[in-house]
């Protein structure tokens, strides 16, 4: 048996409606890093949660595109060391979260874009 | 004191531990960092054959060197690739000999272009970790070490090279190193940003040699992609008496019409007799298209007010150069020129040709140091060491590129097992030969095109997963207006009412597994 390309699309479609707590529109960034693995549920240390900007990207079939944004108040102070994708608009449990290897610290004077794609394969 | 290696073979690798002297006679192993893959080679006692089904090809090898027992330090995985059995009374022995998974770099051939766009960012790491994802071994070699960078290539176009030539025109794009670590993980991060602490001076070091050579450098580089054919067109009126006239380009492919009647050309001083039917000839290196007349041929020669339209191929090379002034002032023009017909965009040109000049406009140092030490368990690939040896007149922080351990009861007593070459490498026979082979290769992969249709004969079964990709991208603020909640820039009466000026984004660091 073949699973299709059909059933990965609708599946895609189905990650970016966010229902059912399926999907994470949420965004959030944090100072602290710690190794992640499958058991991960959250940022070492959270600083900021964002909504995606606007509606997912699901123009591509088998893809779902989120862009979150950031402004320069909400991340001054901010040595940015992780960020995480999640479904509620506060707690819960993450979805992915990734590391970063370039540190940078925010002064006020920057703003922030986070683009995260998914592919159902 | 005394040094410590050990030994696991099998499929799968366990126990038990082989050890030197009682079951392996000697022992090499060479690891290195975007030059080749760690390799090993090992003799073993097989007296009367005792030991002759032991071994089989592709299975597994760990070894181990240390300063302390059981040894513990890690320095080679990679797998069996040649057994050899040399018979003499009594005096049998094997040798094994592999690469570590490199191979799988190395063993496979990879036909890709990637463009920056509105649907997709180049980042260099996101092509690695992409490059890896399509590749026959995506779900064996990880990419969880491939590092981001802050480099977007425009375009990045590779033809039939393998997985490990490709990846290494990438790290230099961008000054990073890259290897295949012990959990079979592709590691792509920056140079010299893993420094050992480890101090090389007259105390350890038996035997040292160190190269200064000007042959490899290079300050003044000239890269040469691909040419392009474009279509001109030039117009001239007759004045009836002529039959030459100048274009301002070589011509390919003339098409040439008089009011509108197309003319038969052929090639200037091609053959003693004029063709028939021919009415102009082309002389290519002189940029002229000649009218022909006479007897045979009849009178061609356009007619006074005549339009002559002359449409043609001109090639454009793409070339850029670079050239570095205070290294010119100090040791002479030495000049390299590069040819890679893969390369169709001046982009890619010019930072082809400025990163090869940053690499190659200083005296290359070549230095091999013998180390006589109880303290230093092992130098990993890119890893960095602090050497001062006066009499060598070298003194400074240098990158080790290559280790070798040369592994014997005897060097094993004498703590002297370790050799590291560190410094820039110089090129040797091999080195050459390796390049006149990949050029070869190129020349060969000229006609190949990543959008050629390749028909495959594949098996699948079910499934379905997640996959991602991740991009984080900033932007600076300028010109600040009113920002309302803003500490400094929302306060009345000190901020200015208007708008805030950003900066384009770009790109801080990317992430994930494949990229388009």
């Amino acid at each position: 048996m073949v699973v299709t390309n059909y059933a990965r699309e609708r599946t895609a479609l189905r990650l970016g409606s966010q229902v059912d707590y399926l999907g994470s529109p949420y965004v959030a960034i944090g100072s602290g890093a710690a190794t992640i693995g499958v058991a991960t549920t959250g940022l070492a240390h959270y600083w900021d949660r964002n909504l995606i900007t606007g509606s997912p990207d699901m123009t591509v079939a088998q893809y779902v595109t989120w862009t979150t944004d950031f402004t320069s108040t909400e991340l001054s102070g901010l040595t940015m060391r992780q960020f995480g994708m999640f479904v509620e608009s506060s707690g819960g449990k993450a979805w992915q979260v990734e590391n970063m290897s370039q540190i940078q610290t925010y002064t006020g004077a920057e703003e922030l874009q986070i683009e995260i794609t998914w592919k159902v394969y | 004191m005394t040094l410590y290696t050990d030994v696991q073979i099998g499929s799968p690798i366990g126990s038990p531990f082989y050890s030197i002297g009682s079951f392996f006679k000697n022992l090499r192993v060479r690891t290195s960092v975007n030059h080749q893959s760690n390799t090993f080679e090992g003799e073993v006692y097989n007296t009367s054959g005792r030991r002759s089904d032991y071994f089989t090809l592709g299975q597994e090898v760990k070894i181990y060197h240390d300063i302390t027992s059981p040894a513990t330090n890690q320095i080679f995985y990679g797998r069996i690739e040649a057994i050899d059995y040399n018979g003499m009374p009594n005096k049998e022995t094997i040798r094994i000999a592999g690469r570590d998974f490199t191979n799988y770099l190395m063993d496979a051939k990879v036909q890709a272009v990637y463009t920056s766009g509105t649907a997709s960012v180049c980042e260099v790491g996101s092509i690695v970790r992409d490059m890896v994802y399509q590749s026959p071994f995506s779900g064996t070699i990880a990419v969880a070490d491939v590092s981001g960078t802050s480099t977007v290539l425009q375009t990045f176009r590779v033809k039939n090279k393998s997985y490990y030539e490709a990846i290494d025109q990438l790290r230099k794009r961008v000054d990073y190193d890259f290897y295949i670590d012990f959990n079979k993980g592709l590691v792509f991060r920056p140079e010299n940003n893993s420094p050992t602490g480890y101090q090389f001076n007259n105390a350890n070091v038996a035997r040292s040699s160190f190269n200064e050579d000007l042959r490899e450098m290079y300050n003044k580089v000239t890269v040469y992609g691909d040419r392009q054919l474009i279509t001109d067109r030039q117009s001239f009126t007759a004045d009836g008496a002529g039959s030459v006239f100048t274009l301002i380009a070589n011509p390919h492919d003339t098409l040439v019409t008089v009011d509108s009647t197309k003319k038969y050309g052929a090639v200037f001083e091609m053959v003693n007799f004029l063709p028939t039917g021919a009415q102009y000839l082309v002389d290519y290196d002189l940029k002229k298209i000649v009218f022909i007349s006479g007897t045979a041929v009849g009178h061609n020669i356009p007619a006074s007010g005549a339009t002559v339209l002359v449409e043609y191929g001109r090639s454009n090379p793409i070339v850029k150069e670079i050239t570095d002034e205070s290294s010119i002032a100090q040791y002479g023009l030495r000049e390299n020129v590069i040819t890679n017909l893969e390369i169709k965009d001046p982009q890619q040109a010019r930072d082809v040709a400025r990163q090869e000049l940053e690499r190659t406009k200083y005296p290359a140092l070549d230095g091999t140091v013998s180390l006589t030490s109880s303290s230093i368990s092992g130098l990993l690939p890119g890893q960095t060491v602090e050497i001062n040896l006066p009499f060598e007149s070298v003194s400074g922080t240098f990158k080790v590129f290559e280790t070798t351990y040369n592994i014997n009861k005897e060097n094993l007593l004498a703590n002297s097992t370790i050799t590291a070459r560190v410094g820039n490498r110089i090129q040797n026979t091999s080195d050459i030969l390796k390049n006149i082979i990949l050029k070869a290769q190129a020349v060969e992969a000229h006609d190949t095109d990543t959008s050629d249709f390749i028909t495959r004969a594949r098996s699948s079964t079910g499934s379905e997963g997640l996959d991602y990709k991740w991009f984080v991208r900033t932007r600076t603020i300028t010109g600040f207006g009113f920002l309302l909640s803003d500490a400094t820039h929302g306060v009345l009466d000190t901020s200015t009412l208007g708008p805030n000026t950003y900066s384009a984004y770009s790109v801080l660091e990317s992430g994930g597994n494949f990229l388009i």
